[in-house]
């Protein structure tokens, strides 16, 4: 009778943990979302430091959640699109270098 | 680190960089499968080692980019402009460079199967080694070209508008 009882306690406590892990992680994705529509709207900052602190989180979130990867390529490849055409050859500024950096290793596993 | 679904294998990350400039970016290793480089600046970009199936660089600019060692399978490089390009030791199969600007492109040791230089200008492009099996060359100015031997010419369809290099002739 006693070991019946303990059993449904640990039965329990296993799906209460299962339950809190699953808030966790959807606590986690939303937090992860917060932060991509905070960045997405920091690729628009004037300062260069603004702009590249969003493409770190972006490539951050990337990391974290693959799934989200095509999203954030599509974020970063429009953003590319929309830049003025214009540098001297040798001079990729760097916020366009580190986007170009962020494809090579994100779609260089994909090979 | 992530308990969340990872992206499956066969899931292709697509880029699309259509009208962008990217001068001198460096993408050399990318995978860019099916990418969109339609009308884009990428002279002087480095695309070395890439795996560019399927990717569309018509009417790309592609001045002195590097391609070397680059897998090129049934890409679109029409109308583009690619004059001192770099192709050497690619493997080209089925692409299309119908109408392109590759004057002093440098093909030595490249791979070519089945690919589309009808009405492409080829003036001064470096040829050696290069394996070319089962092209159209029809149109294409091949003058002054470098290492071009007739042999290689043979399997490649030509026609009289070919410009064939002044060596052909003696």
């Amino acid at each position: 009778m006693r070991v019946r009882a303990a059993n449904r306690q640990a039965e329990a406590a296993i799906q209460q943990s299962a339950i809190a892990n699953e808030q966790a992680k959807l606590a986690r994705r939303e937090h992860f979302v917060e932060l991509f529509n905070t960045a997405v709207g920091q690729l628009s900052d004037k300062k260069i430091e603004v702009r590249l602190g969003a493409i770190y989180t972006l490539r951050e979130i990337s990391s974290e959640f693959p799934d989200l990867t095509q999203a954030i390529m599509n974020v970063l490849t429009a953003y590319v699109r929309t830049k003025p055409k214009q540098y001297a050859r040798v001079e990729v500024p760097m916020d366009v270098r580190e986007i170009m950096q962020i494809i090579v290793a994100k779609t260089g596993a994909q090979k | 680190m992530n308990s969340h679904a990872r992206m499956p294998k066969d899931d292709v990350i697509h880029v699309n960089l259509s009208e962008a400039f990217i001068r001198g970016a460096n993408l050399a290793g990318a995978s860019l499968v099916g990418a969109n480089f339609y009308k884009t600046d990428c002279a002087y970009a480095n695309f070395s080692g890439v795996n560019a199936t399927g990717a569309n660089f018509a009417s790309a600019k592609l001045q002195s980019s590097n391609f070397t060692e680059a897998h090129l399978v049934g890409v679109n490089f029409s109308k583009s402009i690619a004059t001192d390009a770099i192709f050497s030791s690619t493997t080209i199969i089925g692409g299309n460079f119908s109408g392109a600007d590759l004057r002093k492109a440098d093909f030595t040791n490249a791979v070519m199967t089945g690919v589309n230089f009808s009405g492409c200008n080829l003036r001064g492009a470096n040829l050696t080694d290069a394996l070319i099996t089962g092209g159209n060359l029809s149109g294409a100015n091949l003058s002054d070209v470098i290492g071009l031997t007739k042999s290689q010419l043979m399997s490649a369809a030509t026609d009289d508008k070919t410009i064939l290099p002044k060596t052909f002739a003696e």
